[in-house]
């Protein structure tokens, strides 16, 4: 995805760092999606996870993963005054669920029909104005399918 | 191991309650709670105080009592399931000689006058932090989000349907009409549920409970001494909690079983039941769908027929089985926990009025916090355990 992107729907409001997820976002800038990772145990984690359930580790590092998902459940917020927010749970292709924003999946939007277990691959918004971050969106929706892990790795 | 019963029952005012502080309302309610059981509120020795939104006491409550020399006194929280927690607990300590009378007590008040009742329980910013801003940032401002998330998991994987999930809005509306202390008492269509609006699709505004101002106390003390009291005893049968701890990722049954597949064996195997043999439920329904998975999840319906059995009118005054018989937390008054618990003594003493239902022989009261996360279930009754 292109910088400047519009976001999906408006009622976004600005996201700035908190110091403890910056690569997660250092990642989206890049058009990465960078999570948490459990090295010893070989387990992922959202990128908002505290620690590892497993061995109790609180130090995750951050990893990057492919980016490519199934979708769990969704949802549409209806802020009143504001434009309909497609919501997600997905599950990312290295295990963990992550909340996110779905893009192309609510009228008047094309894509195909939402269903438990549908491919999906995370695209990322760049706003004028604060941070970037990662939305996903079908792989048959049109939407350009981003480069695996592997590729483009002069700028990690 | 003597049996428990709750003795005593202190309501003060609730819904748009302006102008007491939670602590003073908490004070309240337990004061009538005392007077309901028929004690002076120094035969208490024994004070469990439930954490609330903002502002509720904790055991300074004590203070403003002038409750002294006492055997009990702690703040609990389990979120939704604090209620039936701190009456499991307070029945554990009179049952085994620790205290003699407990009171249980809840207060809130979230509402203010100059904002709607949904912004209590909503976050807003112009500007969110880190990873996990960002999730609120993208629209997930209120526990709803997680809830509809949940619901749309059962819809896709069992086919349940929004107006199955209305049928328990409706039949919940049915029971509040004839409840003097809803907020919400006029009656409502399968039809006004599909058209009020989308808060989260595919949970429309009629899915969603009310947020109340307000305090509620129990009085639990031993069988035995409940006998001598004001009011007729409600027998405490039975009592378990279950916090699954969901772990978010692949294989996770999030959302399509809860807590109340641990607690409610536990409460059952406690009280000597079988789910067929509950016959009326008062169950956490912060949202139709609670209702609709913990029905699942205590084997009172197979899982994944919720919506069906709902939608059979079996919930409804005149249904198989009575379920949230004062309108509950979506028509009634919402003090967490405490909704379910009071209607069930309310039923179980016969005082319900308009809409005292039949089958108060075991009565089921579920609690729900987190999002489907922490349950607690308790087992009550009129009648002495085993004798139903």
């Amino acid at each position: 995805m292109s910088a400047g992107d519009a976001a999906p729907g408006t009622g976004i409001g600005t996201v700035r760092r908190d110091g403890r997820t910056d690569p997660f976002f250092d990642g989206a800038a890049r058009d990465r999606l960078v999570i948490r990772r459990c090295e010893p145990c070989d387990r992922w984690y959202a990128p908002d996870a505290g620690g590892c359930a497993d061995c109790g580790a609180e130090r995750l590092t951050w990893a990057e993963a492919s980016g490519t998902a199934v979708l769990v459940s969704w949802a549409v917020a209806h802020p009143r005054g504001g434009e309909p927010a497609p919501l997600a749970l997905v599950e990312l292709a290295e295990g963990p669920w992550m909340y996110a924003r779905l893009r192309a999946a609510a009228p008047p939007h094309e894509g195909p029909p939402l269903r438990e277990g549908l491919p999906l691959h995370a695209a990322f918004v760049h706003p004028d104005e604060g941070e970037s971050y990662p939305v996903f969106e079908p792989d048959t929706a049109g939407g350009e399918k981003r480069p695996g892990p592997g590729e483009h790795r002069d700028d990690l | 191991m003597s049996e428990a019963a709750i003795a005593g029952l202190g309501m003060t005012e609730l819904g748009k309650v302006y102008g007491r502080s939670p602590r003073r309302l908490a004070a309240d309610a337990v004061r009538a709670a005392a007077a309901d059981a028929g004690l002076a509120l120094a035969d208490l020795d024994g004070l469990i105080v439930s954490s609330g939104l903002s502002g509720s006491p904790g055991i300074d409550l004590a203070g403003p009592l002038g409750l002294r020399d006492l055997r009990v006194l702690t703040q609990m929280n389990s979120f939704g399931a604090t209620a039936v927690a701190m009456v499991s607990y307070a029945a554990t300590m009179v049952s085994c000689g620790a205290a003699t009378a407990v009171a249980c007590v809840f207060a809130d008040a979230p509402l203010t006058p100059e904002r709607s009742a949904g912004s209590a329980y909503h976050r807003d910013a112009p500007e969110w932090y880190g990873a996990g801003g960002l999730r609120a940032a993208l629209g997930f401002r209120s526990v709803t989000a997680y809830y509809a998330l949940a619901a749309r998991r059962h819809m896709a994987r069992y086919g349940t349907t929004s107006e199955q999930l209305g049928a328990i809005a409706v039949s919940t509306r049915a029971w509040a009409a004839g409840n003097p202390r809803a907020q919400m008492r006029e009656p409502i269509t399968l039809r006004d549920h599909q058209e009020s609006r989308w808060v989260v699709e595919p949970l429309h505004l009629l899915d969603c409970c009310l947020v109340s101002n307000g305090g509620i106390a129990l009085i639990v003390t031993t069988a035995e001494r409940a006998r001598d009291l004001a009011r007729p005893p409600v027998y405490v049968w039975g009592w378990g909690q279950g916090h699954p701890g969901h772990r978010l990722e692949r294989g996770s049954d999030w959302g399509l079983t809860t807590g109340a597949a641990i607690s409610g064996p536990a409460a059952m195997k406690m009280a000597g039941v079988t789910p067929a043999e509950i016959t009326m439920c008062q169950l956490y329904d912060c949202y139709t769908y609670t209702v609709l998975v913990s029905l699942e999840d205590y084997g009172l319906c197979a899982k994944g027929e919720g919506g069906p059995f709902a939608a059979s009118g079996a919930l409804g005054p005149g249904g198989s089985l009575p379920t949230n018989t004062g309108g509950g937390q979506l028509s009634a008054y919402y003090m967490w926990g405490m909704t379910p618990l009071s209607e069930a003594v309310i039923q179980a003493r016969g005082d319900g009025g308009d809409r005292q239902a039949p089958g108060t022989d075991v009565i089921l009261v579920s609690g729900n916090g987190g999002v489907l996360d922490h349950h607690a279930t308790l087992i009550v009754s009129p009648h002495p355990r085993g004798r139903a």
